[in-house]
């Protein structure tokens, strides 16, 4: 007695070789739909990927430009310190009466001149 | 092999199958035990692993003066320390830390060997320290930001601005008053971190600095009233001194200066004596000084007009059994003569006109008694009984200012209300605060109340121009400018005998000017001063140098002729007492 055949049976019991014959000679609509979603969505995670890789890499650059700013701020605190301490009135007192001789004006020595 | 040929295909199928699934069902139990069962325990870890508390240094606020001139900043600055348990040779790792930080090996080992789980080896390290530890990379040594106080101006100001300890907390003067405003946020932040602990993102919020201050103080005058006070001090052999200046019409202190002084930078080695600040925690009796408020009481009631006289009593007047002296005998004399020479005895017959319950309220309205309310801490309120308390003396005491104690700043206080024409102003240290988002906030004046009418505090500055025109204050006379003012030499009590002590006094001065428009009311207090030492002698010669350097550089032209000007007279017909 003969095999009965039937159309679902014979396309599964196909050999490799062929299927991969057919599929050249062109993909059905619905493989391509199938196609199209999965690069799609691969794309998706490519993007998410790419993303996080980004996120991460302005991380780092935004962390050592914080610590760039915060050492020139500290540098400017220290300079300000510096100069403020400079410009102690006592030091520069002392250094104008013991280094150039100078002396507190006399009643009558000062001048006010009004502004025009 | 002919057996697997021989197996359907479905029933190979059907093993794949179970087999699968029995493989996906030990990965959702895996699945379920981990996410469901030790869901918390194991996120807890993960935190750990890729999330961190970052420590971040103090930012406390920077303090400047009235013109924008930094008094004081904070800076970042590590401190080291050690877990004991972690570190593995502590004799070794002590003579590296030991060449680095400049300290005994000893020390370090001791702390390194101690029972405690965390020790600090140094606080606040220099820079170039912390960067060498860093280098070192020790096993149980660590680095911790902190921000370190600088005072780059030394001494000055110093007991008003006060400073702040090791842990960045205020601990005296305006530090500690305003700790709140100078603190600023966390001092830490969460961050995302990678495998090698590198931040890779900040998740918590951003830490934030504390408020600026503006003080009222300008480094200037500061500096002027600092030198010249230091200078009596000296030459008198004074144990301490006090000098304030102030705008009369807003209360803003514009210096505060205490002898001896100190550095805030080494607050730790100075004595607290030093550090007190006795402008407002040491109450004095004021003496002569104090005739301004019986003056003040006298002329707003109409109880002597400015021209009446007074006998003098040769310089002796007996109250209670008890004589009170003059320091020269006087006959007749107009009230302006009471005040411009301190007569005593005048001072006490204007007293018994005023009466007790009316000089009580006016010694209060002027604020004795109760703290001025200056933002500053441990301010005294003095002394001051109710009259029921008082004795036969005390309101004879009282007029010549003793039977009270007042602290300096109330004093200027009280002067300064009868500068501004009649106002009582709270006195500050404080002109603004510039917070975080950079928007600035100003303080207000504040009168407390209305002491006496705008022509009684008139007439009162014509009688306190004569006190330093031709009486006790002439050493504060300033040519080019009127000068009101009054002196006071008061005997302080000696604890051991419990009477006034005829060596030890306290010389004061307080004053205003220019007499006509004041621009400044000072006070200088010389605490002890050795010799023949009075008010008008010791303390009104600074002011008079503390008034000309500060006019000067507040460009207030001279108002008047170098040459001395007389005070008005009041032509009412004189009364006799």
């Amino acid at each position: 007695m003969a095999p009965e055949v039937r159309s679902g049976s014979i396309q599964q019991e196909l050999p490799f070789g062929v299927r991969a014959r057919r599929a050249k000679r062109g993909l059905s609509p619905e493989s391509k739909q199938k196609l199209i979603v999965c690069g799609v969505l691969l794309l998706g995670l490519l993007f998410y990927v790419w993303q996080h890789i980004q996120v991460v890499r302005l991380g780092y650059q935004i962390e050592r430009h914080r610590a760039a700013q915060a050492s020139l701020t500290q540098e400017g605190k220290t300079l300000r310190m510096e100069l403020s301490r400079l410009r102690s009135l006592k030091r520069v007192e002392e250094f104008a009466r013991r280094e150039l001789g100078m002396v507190n004006p006399r009643p009558g020595q000062i001048i006010q001149i009004e502004e025009p | 092999m002919t057996a697997s040929f021989a197996t359907p295909p479905r029933a190979r199928i059907a093993v794949l199958a179970v087999l699968l699934a029995a493989l996906l069902g030990v990965v959702g139990a895996r699945l379920y035990v981990i996410q469901i069962i030790r869901h918390e325990r194991l996120g807890t870890r993960a935190e750990g692993q890729y999330e961190r508390r970052i420590p971040v240094a103090a930012k406390r606020g920077t303090i400047y003066d009235r013109r924008g001139r930094m008094l004081v900043i904070t800076l970042d600055a590590a401190s080291v320390f050690a877990h004991p348990g972690l570190v593995q040779d502590p004799s070794a790792t002590a003579t590296r830390l030991a060449r680095v930080l400049r300290l005994p090996v000893r020390e370090i080992q001791a702390k390194l060997r101690s029972d405690q789980p965390f020790v600090w080896i140094q606080r606040q390290v220099d820079p170039e320290q912390a960067e060498a530890v860093s280098r070192l990379s020790l096993p149980g040594v660590g680095l911790v930001p902190e921000g370190k106080r600088y005072y780059p101006k030394k001494d000055l100001a110093a007991h008003l601005i006060g400073f702040a300890g090791v842990d960045n907390r205020g601990l005296e003067g305006l530090e500690l008053a305003y700790e709140r405003l100078l603190t600023g946020g966390p001092r830490s932040f969460v961050s995302r971190v990678d495998a090698r602990g590198r931040i890779v993102f900040r998740e918590s919020k951003e830490t934030h600095p504390g408020a600026d201050l503006y003080l009222t103080i300008d480094e200037v005058i500061q500096h002027v009233a600092e030198r010249e006070l230091d200078a009596a001090v000296r030459r008198s052999g004074a144990r301490a001194g006090t000098a304030i200046v102030m705008d009369p019409a807003t209360g803003e202190i514009l210096a505060l200066a205490n002898s001896p002084a100190y550095n805030p930078s080494a607050y730790a080695s100075t004595s607290p004596a030093f550090r007190r600040n006795r402008a407002l925690t040491d109450p004095y009796e004021p003496g002569s000084a104090f005739k301004l408020v019986l003056a003040a009481a006298a002329l707003e009631e109409r109880l002597v007009r400015p021209d009446d006289l007074f006998y003098g009593e040769e310089g002796t007047i007996e109250v209670g059994g008890v004589k009170i002296r003059d320091h020269e005998k006087h006959g007749w004399m107009t009230f302006r003569d009471v005040m411009a020479f301190s007569s005593n005895v005048g001072a006490v017959k204007v007293g018994m006109k005023v009466g007790k319950e009316r000089f009580y309220s006016y010694i209060t309205s002027f604020g004795f008694g109760v703290p001025t309310g200056v933002d500053l801490p441990g301010e005294n309120h003095g002394v001051i009984r109710r009259p029921r308390h008082w004795s036969h003396l005390s309101l004879s005491a009282l007029s010549i200012g003793h039977e009270i104690s007042a602290t300096a700043l109330q004093m200027i206080s009280a002067m300064g209300a009868v500068a501004n024409g009649g106002s009582l102003i709270r006195p500050r240290a404080l002109l603004a605060v510039r917070h975080p988002d950079g928007s600035v906030e100003e303080t207000k004046p504040l009168a407390v109340r209305r002491v006496i009418s705008p022509e009684t505090a008139r007439t009162l500055t014509s009688i306190l121009t004569e006190v330093v025109e031709r009486g006790t204050g002439q050493g504060a006379a300033l040519p080019g400018h009127r000068v009101a003012g009054k002196t006071g030499t008061a005997q302080k009590l000696d604890h051991e005998t419990g009477r006034y002590s005829p060596t030890k006094v306290v010389a004061f001065f307080v004053g205003y000017v220019p007499a006509e428009d004041p621009r400044l009311a000072i006070l200088v207090l010389v605490d002890e001063p050795q010799g023949i030492a009075w008010g008008g002698t010791v303390a009104a010669p600074v002011f008079r140098e503390i008034a000309r350097e500060t006019l000067n550089y507040l460009a207030s032209p001279p108002t008047t002729s170098p040459e001395r000007v007389a005070g008005r007279r009041d032509e009412a017909s004189p009364r006799f007492n």
